[in-house]
């Protein structure tokens, strides 16, 4: 999948769990830019993501993440 | 009828897991309902209204059923170290007063990252499904010493 395309399917599941219909994710965009990005928020962001790409994270893979970058990456790389 | 919720954890859950039990609406249920919630519209408390719009008897409350899904949660899937996250639910014919229904629950998906399971149900009655959803729970651990 091309990375573009990756993060336009991504922006849309940050949409979706943050309900925030102009939210634009971007690579050095972390929790603290989104208010409602708590733990909770958190998980169901990680699981929307394995469900939607049927992909499954470990616990150190998302314990490393610095940013949403870190993320689009780590995602690339288990759908490559 | 109260027994010690089980204790899942995520390596003893598999995907496509099954957990079902069958429950008996009552009136004890929704009297009980109406101090917790404050909700007396007739459709729950007036067979005659009931009637009069066209149902069979008085409608027992959807906030049951969800607490039926809360006794799957708690006691279930996963059992002792829930917390539940999340509900989708779908309300598709009513349960009457008296009647029994059986409330199943498959995990769909397993998030060791999260610590986390979702899964499906429905509630089923006398042949129909009365209503369908998702939920999330997360499976809690100990604090680490």
């Amino acid at each position: 999948m091309e990375r573009t395309d990756l993060i336009d399917r991504i922006n849309a599941i940050f949409r979706e769990v943050f309900d925030d219909d102009g939210l634009m994710v971007t690579p050095e965009m972390t929790a603290d830019d989104i208010e409602e990005w708590d733990s909770l928020s958190h998980i169901r962001l990680i699981v929307a993501h394995e469900i939607k790409f049927g992909v499954k994270f470990k616990t150190i893979e998302i314990n490393d993440l610095k940013n949403v970058g870190n993320f689009i990456d780590l995602l690339k790389s288990k759908l490559d | 009828m109260f027994h010690k919720p089980k204790m899942h954890s995520l390596h003893s859950l598999h995907e496509g897991l099954v957990e079902r039990f069958v429950f008996k609406a009552t009136d004890e249920m929704m009297q009980s309902f109406v101090k917790i919630s404050g909700d007396i519209n007739p459709l729950h408390t007036d067979v005659n209204f009931a009637t009069s719009r066209g149902f069979d008897g008085v409608v027992v409350y959807g906030g049951i059923l969800v607490a039926q899904i809360s006794r799957m949660v708690g006691m279930h899937l996963p059992g002792r170290d829930a917390l539940w996250s999340s509900l989708n639910i779908y309300f598709t014919h009513p349960l009457l007063v008296g009647q029994t229904a059986e409330l199943e629950a498959r995990v769909e998906h397993i998030s060791e990252a999260t610590s986390s399971i979702e899964f499906k149900f429905k509630i089923t009655s006398q042949g129909k499904k009365l209503a369908k959803g998702s939920a999330g729970v997360q499976i809690l651990k100990p604090n680490e010493q």
